[in-house]
């Protein structure tokens, strides 16, 4: 797979000319991107890179390699095709299929150019590394080299325990600053030995060692850090901290190499968060701009069934997931119409007169200048809580859907407003993943990582929640546990190198609202 | 002398820009364009931009009888 990688063709003078066009009617509409360099593959090259989340000098690791198989069995079955794919990067970098037609490629150029300006414009993307495709290149290359001088299995084994809490991040944490920076390079990184990294010995060969590092030296700067660890009880987060990784970077006695591969995922976790954050955003507004410029000016009357035929193959609803390009595309032209049609406001909000409010208009006139507005400054989670209203649940006839053990189907639920914006809502907040923040990292004084789930309602899933612990004790090497609740008790689950075990105290929990 | 007062009568307008035609009542042929416009954003609102921008030259007005 690595080698197919290598050899991506430049656009040929017609793409090319497409491209120039594109990019014209882009920034004509007020799209505001880094300069993006598309690049022509075929179909395996675009699922490899795919499988890559965009980046070909990855790491190598066998999740990549799962990636891909799925992907080219889903293409070769005709189940699914990825039609582009572009990265987060200055410049843009972006991926045509050689086997599509013009009529596709203009579209896909057009689609591009909305994810382009998403990822400059929109905030919650501001702090993330706009150079990273060199930046995951140097990651790659360090794994490699660990690899060379460790053993495969031994680096893959536990890049399987970080990429186990590669969630357990605080996505706020960069815009607020929680803690005091540190130096994320202060172990040594090409060190394997077993010395743990504030050690504080020289480095010396052998025979010199005991002259360069005197061992009542040695046994003086230890005890005076000891004492020093101990006075700040370091361990014990002043407040439940949620960045576990920057936790066990900080606290956890592993090797220098783990540490280095530990802040590599960790890295990596931060720069792909926000585009979780921002799926239905990012999807409808690239959508809504394919959907304007091709038919203002893109389309030509041969490509007019084809691309039809690719919108709707791509906006097609389904009765058992949520499409994020419909829904994404949907609200952001129901903001456009609403805002310049004056429907918002404390006067609209409080008409309550039904046929009144369906045939409102002002006239304002800013629904374009708002949908910008709205891309620079919301998530997934605050678009939905904002502009999900109930006459635009009605519309689109939004429902809720759960399974039904009796029947052993998935059934609508509810259609009702407040049932579907809090089920969208409680899939949104934390991307649908469990809140665990660290309370402990010295329980009962024993050097045990104690942990806490904030619980909203939804138990963990045991097995799930056992082999996260599993994996945290790798890192770790103590015992851990987590405080949760199961069945409406509190419950700590604890792992202790052996087996996981369960107690459960008979103190009940009602969550807010049930 | 007593003040001449005229009489400002309601007429129908077919307004038709592109392939839409639609039908308006106004008192002249500017008002039936500016009305023309609001129902044109009400049907197709997500060409609001455009035919807010449209000149009055692209709107072909013709009294209905």
């Amino acid at each position: 797979m690595a080698t197919a990688l290598h050899h991506f063709r430049a656009l040929p003078d017609d793409l090319v000319e497409i491209q120039i066009q594109m990019e014209g009617h882009a920034r004509d509409y007020g799209l505001d991107f880094f300069p993006t360099i598309f690049e022509v593959v075929d179909a395996d090259q675009l699922n490899a890179v795919a499988a890559y989340g965009g980046f070909p000098t990855r790491y190598p690791h066998w999740r990549f390699g799962m990636e891909y198989e799925q992907l080219t069995k889903g293409y070769s079955y005709g189940l699914q095709k990825i039609y582009e794919l572009v990265i987060n990067n200055d410049p843009c970098y972006a991926y045509l299929l050689a086997s599509n037609m013009v009529t596709d490629h203009k579209l896909v150029m057009a689609h591009v150019y909305g994810h382009c300006d998403f990822f400059k414009c929109n905030n919650w993307f501001s702090k993330t590394n706009r150079k990273m495709i060199d930046e995951m290149a140097n990651h790659g290359n360090r794994i490699r080299r660990y690899m060379d001088r460790l053993g495969v299995e031994e680096v893959e084994a536990f890049i399987d325990s970080c990429l186990c809490i590669e969630d357990l991040i605080d996505i706020y944490s960069p815009f607020i600053k929680r803690y005091d920076d540190r130096n994320k390079y202060e172990f040594k990184p090409n060190s394997d030995d077993d010395d743990t990294p504030n050690s504080g010995k020289f480095r010396s060969k052998g025979y010199m060692d005991s002259f360069v590092n005197p061992p009542g030296k040695l046994a003086e700067e230890r005890e005076e850090r000891r004492r020093q660890v101990e006075d700040k009880d370091e361990r014990v987060p002043g407040e439940p901290m949620r960045d576990v990784m920057l936790f066990l970077l900080e606290h956890s006695p592993l090797k220098a190499w783990q540490l280095d591969v530990l802040s590599i995922i960790r890295d990596e976790a931060y720069y792909f968060a926000p585009q979780g954050q921002t799926k239905i955003m990012n999807e409808g507004w690239a959508t809504y701009w394919h959907s304007t410029i091709m038919t203002r000016h893109g389309l030509l009357p041969n490509d007019v069934v084809c691309y039809a035929d690719h919108c709707a193959g791509t906006l097609a609803g389904s009765q058992t997931r949520l499409n994020p390009y419909k829904l994404g595309v949907e609200l952001f032209r129901d903001i456009e119409d609403r805002w310049n049609r004056g429907c918002f406001g404390e006067e609209y909000d409080q008409c309550d007169d039904y046929a009144e409010k369906l045939s409102w208009n002002t006239g304002a006139g800013k629904g374009r200048e708002k949908i910008f507005e709205v891309r620079e400054i919301h998530n997934d989670l605050t678009f939905i809580d904002e502009f999900l209203t109930l006459e635009f649940c009605r519309q689109h006839k939004l429902f809720s859907f759960g399974y039904n053990e009796d029947t052993t189907f998935y059934e609508i639920e509810s259609r009702k407003f407040r049932d579907v914006k809090q089920q969208l809502l409680f899939n949104l907040t934390n991307m649908g993943r469990p809140i665990i923040y660290v309370k402990d990292g010295n329980y009962k004084n024993r050097g045990e990582l104690f942990l806490e789930h904030r619980y909203n309602g939804v138990d963990l899933k045991i097995s799930y929640a056992e082999d996260t612990l599993t994996n945290l004790y790798n890192l770790w090497k103590r015992p851990v546990h987590i405080e949760t609740v199961l069945d409406g008790c509190v419950t700590v689950i604890s792992f202790d190198g052996s087996e996981a075990s369960l107690s459960q105290s008979d103190e009940l929990v009602e969550v807010e609202g049930e | 002398m007593s003040e001449k007062q005229e009489v400002r009568e309601l007429m129908r307008f077919f307004v038709r820009v592109g392939h839409t035609t639609i039908t308006v009542e106004s008192h002249s042929v500017e008002e039936a364009i500016k009305k023309a416009r609001q129902v044109l954003c009400q049907q197709l609102p997500r060409l609001w931009d455009v035919i807010q921008k449209l000149d009055e030259n692209r709107f072909e007005v013709a009294r209905a009888a």
